[in-house]
């Protein structure tokens, strides 16, 4: 979608044009959702929070200012509903559980599945910040600014975070890392 | 394997085209919101209201107000009062009244 055709919908979607909400939603759904589903790493936990996130931000869609891009606008209210949803003690135990039971519910090779399991308990055992920064920037979605502006952290931060956090996944993943020159 | 772009298949993959069901239950989430906000609303007013008539009671009472001061207005407003719901009750039937009770009432 272009930048021009994208203020027209967000202008109609201010209006209360929810038709208009509707084709951002579209525009935008497959960035939200996978930055939370890297993030939470249940896709339907992950799925429930983007579609909270899209209607959180129907209703704040006024303090939108343009100077940033929706995308990233939306991922700011998604990583806010993360971190709440993440301080419920009985959302992370049924998150667990679903974790639990990921390796008899996925299709895929045992091989991949595995793979997804050491990685995930790589993501949970890094820093909230750091797993955020991840999430974002491994799929490369989102740059390192765009980052930095949704989660309010210093650009150097997410760099470094980037860095140290992939180093990590590659050593949960069993993979030599590089050296950084 | 290290691949960045791998990485991130591993944890978790994007939809590969938009999905019109999730842009449904977008706007089934936002329509809850909205009807769960009204009636947040709602029963604000209604304990503001009720609120603001109790408190008429010891206002007057600290004015130096007693209920026999009180009687002659009370009774002009229970007249009234059953005056206008007999006018709805014969001109609209009781339905309309029993639906106007529970609209001011219920905090749905």
């Amino acid at each position: 979608m272009n930048p021009a055709e994208e203020t027209r919908l967000i202008g109609l979607a201010r209006g209360g044009d929810a038709r208009a909400f509707g084709q951002l939603v579209d525009a935008h759904q497959a960035a939200v959702r996978a930055f939370l589903r890297r993030l939470v790493g249940t896709y339907a936990d992950a799925d429930d929070l983007a579609q909270e996130a899209f209607a959180r931000t129907w209703e704040v869609l006024h303090r939108f200012d343009g100077a940033s891009s929706l995308r990233t606008f939306i991922c700011g209210v998604a990583f806010q509903y993360w971190r709440r949803a993440r301080r419920s003690t009985s959302r992370r135990q049924a998150r667990e559980e679903s974790y639990a039971e990921l390796a008899d519910t996925e299709t895929e090779a045992p091989a991949h599945t595995a793979a997804r399991l050491a990685l995930r308990r790589a993501m949970d055992d890094l820093p909230e910040d750091q797993r955020a920064v991840l999430a974002l920037c491994l799929g490369q979605d989102f740059t390192h600014a765009e980052a930095a502006e949704i989660l309010g952290l210093p650009l150097g931060t997410v760099k470094s975070h980037v860095s140290r956090g992939r180093t990590r996944l590659q050593e949960a993943m069993g993979v030599a890392t590089e050296k950084a020159p | 394997m290290s691949d960045d772009l791998e990485l991130a298949a591993l944890l978790g993959e994007a939809p590969a085209a938009p999905d019109p069901v999730f842009r449904y239950d977008v706007f089934t989430n936002m329509a809850e919101r909205a009807r769960r906000r009204h009636a947040r609303m709602r029963a604000w007013r209604i304990v503001m209201g009720f609120t603001l008539i109790g408190a008429c009671f010891p206002a007057g009472q600290w004015a130096g107000l007693t209920l026999s001061n009180f009687q002659p207005m009370l009774a002009v407003t229970a007249v009234l009062t059953a005056a206008g719901v007999v006018a709805l009750l014969t001109i609209r039937g009781p339905g309309v009244v029993l639906a106007y009770s529970r609209a001011i009432l219920s905090a749905r």
